[in-house]
């Protein structure tokens, strides 16, 4: 029917014909995702998607352990500079001996700060090459002592960035590429010589590809060399200085070379052009990032000795921080570790109706007090305060001087917004960072599955007869084990690290998406189109993936979208029962914490990353749903 | 239909094969694989130790030979249709079989003591039914006996050597292997047949005795073996390792000497220590004679070792063994110990497989072609981990997940068909808003997430109640005392194990039924309304039926169909949600069983697990099928 524009313009037949006063034609999945948009679950199905996924690239420049920002305060005095001295010169003398140059390296490097240090060449004259004795080093001690030009100015060093430092290949990778992504995906058509912007977000997931192929190369490589049962070789070639580069590079040439072959540009020069950019930059981050220095998360501490200065992001938590003090087990939310440094003092005295407490355990949580690892001035405080209120007392109630001293530890530490778990590990930090863990566990498990089941699916119903039924007895057992049961089975027996978790996920369940190619092939193989292709004589990948499977994918990918949500569900699982990736935070593992092996539960631990999961499969299914009843109207028929 | 069923009967048989095949498969080749938690856990063990390790697992699972025909045999057990031999089975249930045979030391006969020419035969045993069977009256409990003398001795003469002389005790003897059997007659007091001595050696001890001191043997003897091995490697590597020790020597000499041209800042004292270790090292080098016949013996045994450390008997045998080399005797007093306890494993072997030829158990199955084929109970192996038969375990566990699986079903289709008919009925109104949302939120809350916290709030004394109303756990504390049934005594009531059982179960169930009831509750909506829409409904309505016999006698009717297909979906999914719950709330049912043997790598315990959990799925998914076919007179499948 032609439809009249707003004007009432009358027009004829044949314009009609053409097209005129009809809404512009556009494209079925575009047309797919208006309808999704109309609807509020699904909208806000996306928004919480969304979210998941931004704190999956960027959870961990959010939630870190490691400050932003630091500033060194100098605090060295001469003093300082002489012992050191003495003590890593005392070292070099009781094994190979130390000669004056060596001398000199270490005394310039302890009084690099200082821009008015004593010339070093006066502290040890003599040939360079010369052996010092013991004697020699302590002359040259008291010679720094004396020299007094070394003192504890308080002036901030320059800043430097340890989040930065501890970032991994893959964080760098997503950062980068993710952003560099996403302004070519948006960026108006003029900068980038008016290509579309689908062929633009094609090439953006192609280069985000290769990258993260790289990465993942390097980490492969990475692991092999250094295993513990390595051959002797790749020891000694792992030690060379030459081997990271060599290394990082290699990779980058390997990802780059598979993705040379991909057509996505019609220039052959700007298609090797942009894989070789991404190589390069892909290969430079792998390199850089190849050995992360392993994280120590004293800066509270130095903070608080006022030796640094440092300025944190949104949490300051990383997910694998520990605390120091055992104490600091499970805090509920909100709890700064106050209570745990409460309880250090609370242990001198007796539990109430073992015995009186007597002024001698006052004394000792005195004493303990004295010794928190909190600044100088707290610990005072906490001292006298115990002393001026129970002091020479006895029968002091453990649970008394208990709240004394969380009063006035009142604002000591960074609270734990969502609590931690039994190990200490802040449970909010943890909920952040396994975001990428559950996204990237949905979407290449189910890539994985789509793409196995799209093609034993082709196959099945293109051929039919005999492939059909052969194929389809792999199917059936597939079918009739509970996915759960074989998920186990293999998550339990191979290596357990995410990139296999989701390798086992996506070959168990494709099933899904080769039952619905199979019923669309089977009623696409008969048309005139795939006649006539046939006819013509294309080659049979030309045939089913350029001719049939456009046609046919559109209930796979819509039944993607609960599969995603079944992936991330089942990641949960397996890591609930502990066969999931170790060493990666996770939202079925800090689920499992929950019920403690007492018969405590701590709800934080069960309530959050219940509700993360919880929230996630809700919208994706309300989602597909959308996404279904949009492409589907009589299935949508039949639900209303 | 008959042949519907049968023919869907057969098709189970190729997709549990590929399936096992396929886990199988999975744990042989996986790192580490099968019985590398046993081989992980003997890493600190005596080498003797190790040994007896490995031969156990050798024994049990051939280890060494292709996972192919590993998994052949493994197939071979677990078939019901059995050749050859028909298997006994004891009375505990465990399948016995003849034992595996052994091999021969390496270079026997060539290097040291030639093996026996003779190996040995078999004693005959016999056992005879008739003897088993004691008078009812007969005192001191049912007599098992064995008595083996040459001759065959009866229970009458047994009692009458027994409680007729004054021995108190008596000794059986077979001709092969030595005392056999002691039994102690507890019957002191003799009388003509009044008191029987009861004999304390029963057919089972009898076996189990000689299949312990197989295994014993056997383990002796593999240690033997590897003992002789060992010297077999160190003699093949005696010039290599001379030569290389040399060479060690010699290197270190000469840096000691470097450091005495050039003293430093050594003090005398130091000088002193490293001249006396120059002196020492000087004493320890080969002279040149004894370089070339290290050399010579090097390039004589070259390649007879292979890199894995195994050793090539061909070539060894070859080239044959210098008599008058240092290492040579060891190898001949080695290889005599292995020799000896070849023997005596041998013998052994032969003293159990003629205890079993006499078939002291019943035969498992039954002959369809006498003497070639038989049918019997699939052997479904004994679990490492647990020390017991698997069968038993699968039996213990298997009744509860389905009794928690069985009360769920009917739940789920007793609340979800009125709900979803109401709904549908009220299509539009408040009702059906409430339920479209509620169905939804059940849907997408994670099993695993519901159990935790209902665990945490409800069966918990801190949690919401207050107090724990739900205990967890499937076996009431106290149950061997409780009546089945509940009664009321001293005013006060008594559960009984019924509801007992029933109030445990109340939380595991719910987290069965809850994702079951929303599925399904949509689809009965779905297609209540489908039909609602339909003609004959519409010619119903029009000839003037009564609106609540339009719903319940055609809608619901038809609507019903589409509910039994969906058994097919919601059973599996049942299933791998039970182990969830089962984990939660601590339930010894199939999931805690299959996650206990995938953490031990139990590898029969996982495949009887994976089969038994696939036939009945299987076999439910095909009771779907009938019902359907069965409810639908239109659908045949015939």
């Amino acid at each position: 029917m032609p439809q009249a524009d707003a004007t009432n313009q009358t027009i004829t037949g044949i314009q009609a014909f053409q097209g005129e006063g009809a809404p512009a034609a556009r494209g079925f999945w575009a047309d797919a995702w208006d309808h999704v948009f109309k609807q509020p679950t699904a909208v806000l199905g996306l928004i919480w998607v969304g979210l998941v996924a931004f704190f999956a690239a960027f959870a961990p420049l959010l939630a870190s352990g490691h400050p932003l920002i630091q500033w060194e305060i100098d605090q060295r005095t001469s003093q300082d500079a002489a012992a050191s001295f003495e003590r890593e010169a005392g070292v070099r003398l009781g094994g190979a001996g130390l000669t004056i140059a060596d001398a000199r390296l270490i005394l310039d490097r302890e009084m690099a700060r200082q821009a008015d240090a004593p010339r070093t060449a006066d502290l040890a004259p003599g040939d360079p090459e010369a052996p010092l004795t013991a004697a020699d080093v302590g002359a040259i001690a008291d010679r720094v002592r004396q020299t007094a030009a070394l003192d504890a100015t308080g002036a901030t060093l320059p800043p430097t960035s340890p989040l930065l430092k501890h970032l991994r290949a893959p964080d760098w990778a997503i950062l980068v590429f993710g952003v560099a992504g996403i302004a070519l995906w948006l960026a108006p058509a003029g900068l980038v010589g008016g290509t579309r912007r689908s062929t633009r977000l094609g090439a953006a997931a192609a280069m985000g590809l290769q990258a993260a192929l790289t990465v993942v190369l390097a980490i492969a490589v990475g692991a092999y060399f250094t295993r513990r049962d390595a051959p002797d070789w790749a020891r000694e070639m792992e030690g060379q200085a030459w081997f990271i580069p060599a290394a990082a590079f290699a990779c980058a040439a390997v990802a780059a070379l598979l993705f040379a072959l991909v057509p996505l540009f019609k220039s052959a020069a700007v298609r090797i052009g942009v894989v070789v950019g991404v190589a390069a930059i892909a290969g430079t981050i792998v390199g850089a990032t190849w050995k992360t220095p392993p994280g120590s998360f004293d800066y509270m501490q130095r903070e608080r000795l006022g030796e640094i200065k440092a300025v944190y992001t949104l949490l300051p938590w990383s997910p694998s921080q520990r605390p120091s003090d055992r104490d600091a087990g499970v805090l509920p939310p909100g709890m700064t570790h106050d209570q745990a440094l409460a309880n250090v003092v609370r242990a001198a005295i007796p539990p109430s109706g073992l015995r009186e407490s007597t002024p001698r355990d006052v004394e000792e949580a005195v004493r303990r007090a004295r010794l928190l690892p909190v600044p100088s001035e707290y610990r005072d405080r906490i001292a006298t305060a115990i002393e001026t209120e129970f002091g020479g007392r006895s029968g002091v109630s453990p649970s008394a001087l208990r709240s004394l001293v969380e009063e006035e530890l009142r604002g000591v530490g960074r609270s734990h917004p969502l609590g931690t778990d039994s190990f200490g590990q802040d449970v909010l930090s943890q909920i952040l960072h396994a975001c990428r863990l559950a996204i990237s566990m949905g979407l290449v498990a189910t890539g994985l599955a789509v793409v196995i089941g799209v093609t034993m699916g082709s196959l099945m119903g293109y051929f039919g007869g005999w492939v059909d039924m052969l194929l389809y007895r792999v199917v059936e057992m597939f079918m009739a084990i509970p996915v759960l049961f074989l998920l186990i089975v293999a998550a339990g027996v191979l290596p357990r690290n995410t990139y296999v978790m989701m390798a086992i996920i996506g070959c168990v369940t494709w099933h899904g998406a080769a039952r619905f190619t199979r019923a669309e092939f089977m009623k696409l193989r008969s048309q005139d189109f795939v006649q006539s292709a046939r006819s013509v004589g294309l080659p049979l990948p030309s045939i089913l993936f350029k001719h049939m499977l456009p046609n046919g994918v559109t209930p796979v990918l819509v039944d993607a979208s609960f599969g995603i949500a079944a992936a991330i569900l089942f990641e949960a699982v397996l890591s609930y029962l502990g066969l999931g990736p170790p060493d990666q935070p996770s939202w079925g593992r800090v689920l499992s914490d929950a019920a403690g092996e007492t018969g405590t539960f701590n709800w934080w631990l069960g309530v959050f990353p219940g509700g993360a999961i919880f929230l996630t499969v809700l919208s994706l299914t309300m989602v597909g749903q959308a996404l279904r009843d949009a492409i589907d109207p009589k299935l949508k028929k039949a639900r209303v | 239909m008959t042949s519907y069923i049968i023919r869907r009967l057969l098709l189970i048989v190729p997709t549990v094969l590929g399936i096992t095949f396929m886990i199988f498969m999975l744990v042989a080749l996986s790192p580490g694989g099968i019985g590398a938690a046993l081989q992980a856990s003997s890493g600190s063990m005596e080498q003797t130790d190790r040994a007896r390790q490995e031969a156990y697992l050798e024994e049990r699972y051939g280890l060494k030979d292709p996972v192919v025909v590993q998994y052949g045999r493994w197939l071979a057990r677990v078939s019901p249709i059995k050749f050859g031999r028909r298997d006994l089975i004891r009375p505990d249930g465990e399948v016995i079989r003849a034992p595996r045979p052994l091999g021969p030391p390496v270079l026997a006969g060539d290097w040291y003591a030639a093996l026996p020419a003779a190996p040995p035969t078999a004693p005959d045993y016999e056992f005879s039914d008739a003897d088993v069977e004691v008078p009812a009256d007969a005192p001191g409990g049912p007599l098992h006996w064995l008595v083996v003398d040459g001759a065959k001795v009866s229970a009458g003469q047994a009692i009458a050597e027994i409680g007729g002389g004054d021995a108190p005790g008596f000794t059986v003897r077979s001709p092969g292997a030595g005392v056999l059997s002691q039994g102690v007659s507890d019957g002191a007091q003799a009388g003509a047949g009044a008191s029987i001595g009861r004999i304390t050696e029963s057919r089972d001890d009898a076996y189990r005795r000689a299949s312990d001191r197989y295994a014993f043997a056997r383990a002796e003897y593999i240690a033997a073996r590897s003992h002789l091995e060992e010297a077999v490697r160190a003699y093949a590597n005696w010039g290599a390792d001379r030569l290389g020790e040399h060479n060690t020597f010699q290197r270190r000499l000469t840096e000691r000497r470097a450091l005495l041209d050039d003293p430093g800042e050594m003090s005398q004292e130091q000088i002193g220590q490293v001249e006396a270790e120059i002196a020492d090292l000087e004493s320890r080098l080969l002279s040149d004679a004894e370089i070339a016949a290290a050399e010579a013996h090097r390039d004589k045994y070259r390649g007879t070792i292979s890199r894995d450390n195994d050793i090539r008997a061909g070539a060894l045998r070859r080239i044959g063994l210098e008599r008058d080399h240092p290492l040579a005797p060891s190898i001949g007093e080695y290889g005599q110990q292995a020799v000896d306890a070849y023997q005596h494993a041998l013998a052994e072997r032969e003293n159990l497989i003629g205890m079993i030829r006499a078939r002291p158990f019943p035969s498992a199955g039954f002959w369809v072609v006498p003497g070639y084929v038989s049918i019997g109970w699939p052997d479904l192996g004994v679990s490492f981990s647990r020390g017991s038969s698997v069968q038993s375990l699968i039996g213990k566990a298997l009744p509860v997940t389905l009794m928690l699986n069985c009360i769920a079903f009917p739940v789920i289709y007793m609340l979800a068909v009125p709900t979803g008919l109401l709904a549908a009925v009220q299509k539009g109104r408040l009702f059906d808003h409430i339920s479209g949302i509620a169905v939804v939120a059940l849907w997408s809350i994670p099993v695993v997430v519901a159990s935790v916290l209902m665990l945490g709030y409800l069966a918990n004394r801190s949690g919401l109640l207050g107090e724990n109303h739900f205990p967890t756990g499937l076996d009431p504390a106290g149950a061997e005392a409780m009546s089945f049934l509940p009664y009321s005594a001293d005013g006060k009531f008594h559960p009984g194990l019924l509801l007992s059982k029933l109030h445990h179960m109340v939380l595991p169930l719910i987290a069965l039924i809850y994702p079951g009831l929303a599925v399904l509750n949509k689809q009965t909506r779905a297609s209540m309304l489908d039909n609602f829409s339909a003609d004959y409904v519409r010619t119903a309505k029009a000839k003037g039926v009564a609106g609540q016999d339009v719903v319940f006698r055609h809608v619901l009717r038809n609507s019903l169909l589409p509910l039994i297909t969906m058994f097919a979906t919601i059973f599996p999914a049942m299933l791998s949600g039970s182990i969830i719950v089962e984990r939660v709330f601590n339930i010894q049912g199939m999931g805690t069983l299959i996650v206990e043997a995938i953490n031990l790598r139990d590898r029969e315990l996982l495949l009887a697990n994976v089969m038994i959990i696939t036939c009945v799925n299987l076999l439910a998914l095909l009771l779907a099928d009938i019902l359907y076919a069965l409810a639908d007179p239109r659908i045949s499948y015939s």
